[in-house]
């Protein structure tokens, strides 16, 4: 120690006052002394001060933004809402977001197509009568049975087209028969027959009874 | 009369907005303050609300006469953390490094350029871990005069010790984390 007035205990002890300008005038100057020719007392000084400066320009931890919530939360309850317009109108804010317009609109226009389509009739006050009650449900009673007739008809047209249309399947290992050809007087009509054969579609070509069938039955398909 | 004591009127009148402005204005204070105090973010949300439910009970007790109300409350949060302290003393002996580590202020202040935002944060970091290095009794007498700006007088009322001994603290505590700055790397 260079100081022999100070003592490294009576610098620390009065360093705060000296940081601070609150020791009298005579006093900083031997603390001052002091700190110039000691080790150890001279960064310690210069180490105080520099870290009190940089505190001291620290910002105030900042809260969390919902902390100030939750305590007025925590004693005064949850808060009513202001009233206002915004308030008033507030249950209307999540019907207001794109994907509930879209499906609003998509819904809407569903109902328009299944009401197009199911209620074709508009509803008069004569409709209302027992006696037009009865004989409209006698009607479509009628009609959904005359169609369930039809279509069951028109199903077992299908399957004997189908059926005769077929080729039978031979057991496995009989002998192929030969095709029997058909008998025509007329040149040309041999001449597409043989034309038919060579380079038609495999299944038109083989059996002209086929084309009688089809358009035989083609006329009941389209009734 | 001060704006907090007008303000602490209508509140014992069932002003509940007048409570809001309350809380409103001196949450960061008294989280800053738990904050520096503990060094955990989510116990000093915890006392911070701990506090402020406390006051809003002790609330009548107030007397503008006798003091500022931010020096009033801020001895009601000393109080609340010596009483922390002494709680939760068994549990900090079985605590993990990591739960103490410091909290990062993350959101950078307006009109603060990155790098000295950075350099300012890294700062507050290493106080908070040599405040934590610190007794309790020296590190709210560093916190109280150095991180919050108390006056000496006011730091007396809040801690109940003479002034002298107010002062011993500060000084004793700020030699001490000085040197832990140090040799933490942390030039002057």
């Amino acid at each position: 120690m260079a100081n022999t007035m100070w003592t490294c205990t009576q610098v620390e002890a009065r360093l705060s006052d000296y940081l601070e300008h609150s020791l009298a005038g005579d006093e900083a100057r031997q603390l001052e002394a002091h700190a110039e020719g000691c080790a150890q007392c001279g960064p310690l000084v210069m180490q105080v001060r520099g870290m009190l400066t940089r505190m001291q320009a620290l910002e105030e931890v900042p809260a969390p933004p919902y902390l100030a919530e939750r305590i007025v939360e925590a004693t005064l309850g949850p808060r009513k809402p202001k009233p206002g317009w915004r308030t008033m109108f507030g249950w209307m804010r999540p019907l207001l977001r794109p994907q509930f317009a879209l499906g609003v609109a998509a819904a809407a226009f569903s109902l328009a197509m299944v009401a197009q389509f199911a209620m074709p009739v508009r509803w008069k006050k004569a409709a209302y009568n027992p006696a037009q009650v009865v004989f409209g449900a006698n009607r479509q009673v009628h009609l959904v049975y005359s169609r369930g007739v039809k279509y069951v008809n028109d199903l077992r047209v299908v399957y004997e087209i189908q059926s005769r249309l077929r080729p039978e399947a031979p057991p496995e290992g009989t002998p192929q028969p030969p095709v029997e050809e058909p008998r025509s007087s007329s040149p040309h009509s041999l001449g597409t027959q043989q034309k038919s054969e060579q380079g038609g579609a495999p299944g038109h070509s083989a059996n002209p009874a086929r084309y009688c069938l089809a358009t035989e039955f083609v006329p009941v398909l389209w009734r | 009369m001060e704006p907090d004591a007008q303000l602490v009127e209508l509140c014992l009148q069932g002003d509940g907005t007048a409570w809001e402005q309350l809380v409103k204005r001196h949450t960061r204070r008294v989280y800053g303050l738990c904050y520096r105090f503990t060094g955990r973010p989510s116990d000093a949300e915890d006392l911070s609300q701990e506090v402020f439910l406390r006051l809003y009970r002790t609330l009548g007790s107030y007397r503008s006469v006798q003091g500022a109300f931010a020096t009033w409350l801020t001895r009601v949060t000393r109080n609340l953390l010596v009483d922390h302290y002494r709680r939760t003393r068994r549990d900090r002996l079985t605590d993990s490094i990591e739960d103490s580590l410091p909290y990062v202020e993350a959101k950078p202040s307006g009109g603060r350029l990155p790098d000295r935002q950075a350099e300012a944060n890294e700062l507050s970091v290493q106080v908070q871990r040599g405040l934590m290095n610190l007794s309790p009794d020296l590190r709210e007498a560093v916190v109280l005069r150095d991180l919050q700006g108390l006056e000496y007088s006011e730091i007396q009322k809040i801690m109940d010790v003479p002034e002298g001994t107010v002062k011993s603290r500060i000084n004793r505590g700020r030699i001490e984390l000085a040197r832990l700055l140090g040799e933490m790397g942390v030039r002057p």
